[in-house]
């Protein structure tokens, strides 16, 4: 084995520069590909991230009929107990009690639909970036009359800090609900949706406002990553009592990100199989030629009693030789390249970052350093080297000795 | 038992518009520890005939046995391993591979036989030394006259104790004084060794060493003489 990996090797050197343009091609098709697997994968990341954070939380504790219809008939109480577990898996970073429902909400002569969400102050701004968005004003405290509200809805029904706000609506039961409240503070969402309906106040204040003692809508939960996703999802699915809860995750809740990410790939897959199919040519015209300028030789082997596999197999590791340098060197290449942007997240400007800022997403693009990225290309250029194996492969099983040593 | 008998051999090869009869019945046999060459003028058919009874190319009719074996009866792997076994080949020019050195291109031999790496080592500087190249022994091809590196043709032919060694036209390529050197060293391994060489030349001074000469024309046998 060694000797005929040695014989490959020096093979490769026969036509050094040959050798050093395939292997090139090979290296920046990689390097090509892990990048753009880094920025596409990174990208994702950092818009689950943002979307998560920015409202959702990676999954939500509800209700199993909440999620189609959100009345307060479909709200959960989960006991202190169970919170506590919840808290308690080391998985789940933080999590956030949530009671939501809609009301009219009224200044002057104004009136709007808004969207209230009784919160935790403490616990919420753990989950989602609420705090980074409070434009004027202060954030809420725990039991206090004081709500926040969103910048657009605030001057539509003209409001300022320091104003009265009148809410109007249904309570529990169909109770009727109403109150007043001063604005704490104004907060500015990036999406202008959420900015021309949100209204937060202290869950206990709005528990009373809707007559909902002890209820909660959801309970949101955040993780380090979305890796985590998957295994939370599992345990809790099973341990919780499925007539009262279900665990919903943000793919449920956000369909078309996920949509929109899957097609996102796709067009990358489809990108990748063309810059691949490059790679591929730019290899078999390379064992082309290899092949055409050995052929005497090829047939002197046989004609003195080496096996056609043989044969074979050193062609084949010659061109895996090939792969493998180009491979090796461009993840080598892009790894620390790669840790640095991990690091350091790319700014976006312009058009791009006013347009992601508009959906709650920060303006980076954000890379991931994914071993997964790595082992693929590894994976690609070892199946690329077999599949081109196949012309050799060919050639020397239908090669003659005769015709060989003729030429 | 000859250790080569051809009965009846024809090859007529098919490939141009009109078919050409390189071999019209050809009847030879050789034994044990001859220093036979095969003469003739060009396309007489000396090619031809080395090539089938090496088991490189197949035959029209007729009958090639070596040592007691039938080539026809052989498949093309079979062939392959019969000719690692039992036959010897120097071809005329590029015999060798380019990236070994004379002396990896005598263990490749070997290490297709699967010997051992010391046995190999010993038997390749054995032979090199046989033919004089025990100084060269690590040069490449490419650092070796064409004299020298038909020595280490030789000396390959040899590494698998083959039955005997097939040669066409081993010296064309090369000036007379190599020539003779590279004949004078065959001549000795034929007899210290006893080992049986078959060639075929077009050089006279070739011919003139030879025990037994066999001369074709049109694809038959037109004489042959035995010298001893
Ligand atoms: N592959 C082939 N296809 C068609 N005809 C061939 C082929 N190989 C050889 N021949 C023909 O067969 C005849 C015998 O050729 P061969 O090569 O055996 O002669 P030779 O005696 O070795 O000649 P030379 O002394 O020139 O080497 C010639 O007429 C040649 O043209
Ligand atoms: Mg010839």
């Amino acid at each position: 084995m060694k000797t005929w990996l040695i014989f490959a090797w020096r093979n490769l050197w026969r036509n050094r520069r040959r050798t050093l343009i395939t292997s090139a091609s090979v290296f920046f098709g990689v390097i090509f590909a892990i990048f753009m697997g880094a920025m596409q994968e990174g990208t994702y990341e950092g818009n689950i991230q943002s979307i998560v954070q920015f409202y959702t939380g990676y999954a939500q504790l509800q209700h199993p009929d909440y999620w189609e219809e959100k009345t307060l008939q479909h709200t959960i109480t989960p006991g202190d107990s169970l919170l506590r577990a919840m808290q308690d898996d080391e998985r789940i970073t933080h999590i956030s009690p949530r009671l939501e429902y809609f009301s009219l909400a009224s200044h002057d002569e104004n009136t709007k639909v808004a969207s209230i969400v009784g919160i935790n102050p403490e616990m919420e701004k753990e989950v989602t970036k609420i705090l980074s968005y409070l434009k004027k004003g202060q954030y809420l405290e725990k039991g206090s009359d004081g709500v926040l509200i969103g910048r657009m809805l605030a001057e539509n029904l003209g409001l300022e800090t320091g104003d009265t706000l009148v809410l109007t609506g249904q309570g529990y039961h169909m109770v009727t609900a109403a109150g007043l409240f001063p604005i704490k503070g104004i907060v500015d969402f990036p999406s202008s949706e959420l900015s021309k309906t949100m209204i937060y106040m202290d869950i206990e204040r709005c528990r009373e406002y809707l007559s909902a003692p002890e209820m909660l809508t959801s309970v949101v939960v955040m993780l380090e990553d979305q890796e985590q996703l998957q295994p939370v999802e599992n345990t809790w699915t099973q341990k919780l009592d499925p007539e009262k809860y279900t665990l919903m995750t943000w793919r449920e809740m956000q369909p078309e990100m996920v949509q929109q990410i899957d097609a996102d790939r796709a067009s990358g897959v489809i990108f990748l199989l063309i810059l691949y199919m490059i790679i591929m040519f730019g290899i078999l015209g390379t064992v082309m030629m290899m092949m055409a300028e050995r052929r005497r030789e090829l047939g002197v082997m046989m004609a003195v009693g080496m096996k056609r596999i043989r044969l074979v197999a050193v062609v084949f590791l010659e061109m895996l030789c090939i792969g493998f340098i180009g491979v090796i060197s461009g993840i080598l290449i892009s790894i620390p390249i790669i840790a640095y942007y991990v690091d350091n997240p790319i700014p976006l400007k312009g058009k791009a970052a006013e347009a992601m800022a508009e959906y709650g997403w920060e303006p980076f693009m954000y890379v991931v350093l994914d071993p997964q990225i790595f082992i693929n290309q590894a994976l690609v250029i070892f199946v690329i080297t077999i599949v081109i194996a196949l012309y050799p492969l060919v050639t020397i099983y239908r090669m003659k000795e005769i015709d060989a040593l003729r030429a | 038992m000859s250790i080569i008998e051809i009965n009846s051999l024809t090859k007529v090869y098919n490939s141009l518009a009109v078919p050409v009869h390189a071999l019209n019945g050809i009847d030879l046999s050789f034994e044990k520890g001859e220093f036979a060459a095969v003469v003739g003028p060009s396309g007489s058919g000396k090619t031809t005939l080395l090539n089938i009874v090496g088991g490189l190319d197949n035959s029209s009719s007729g009958k090639v046995t070596v040592d007691g074996i039938n080539l026809e009866n052989l498949s093309s792997s079979q062939l392959i391993d019969f000719r690692l076994r039992n036959i010897g080949f120097v071809f005329q020019a590029y015999n060798l591979i380019p990236v070994m050195t004379a002396m990896e291109n005598v263990e490749f031999i070997l290490q297709l036989q699967g010997k051992p790496k010391n046995e190999r080592k010993e038997r390749a500087e054995q032979l090199l030394t046989a033919v004089g190249l025990e100084e060269r022994m690590h040069a490449r091809p490419s650092k070796l006259s064409g004299g020298q590196q038909q020595r280490v043709a030789v000396a390959r032919a040899l590494a698998s104790k083959p039955k005997f060694v097939l040669a066409d036209e081993p010296t064309a390529n090369l000036d007379s004084k190599s020539s003779e050197n590279l004949l004078d060293i065959m001549e000795q391994l034929n007899k210290e060794e006893n080992i049986t060489f078959v060639f075929s030349t077009h050089d006279q001074r070739v011919v003139n060493k030879a025990r037994r000469v066999v001369t074709i024309e049109d694809g038959k046998v037109k004489s042959d003489e035995n010298k001893s």
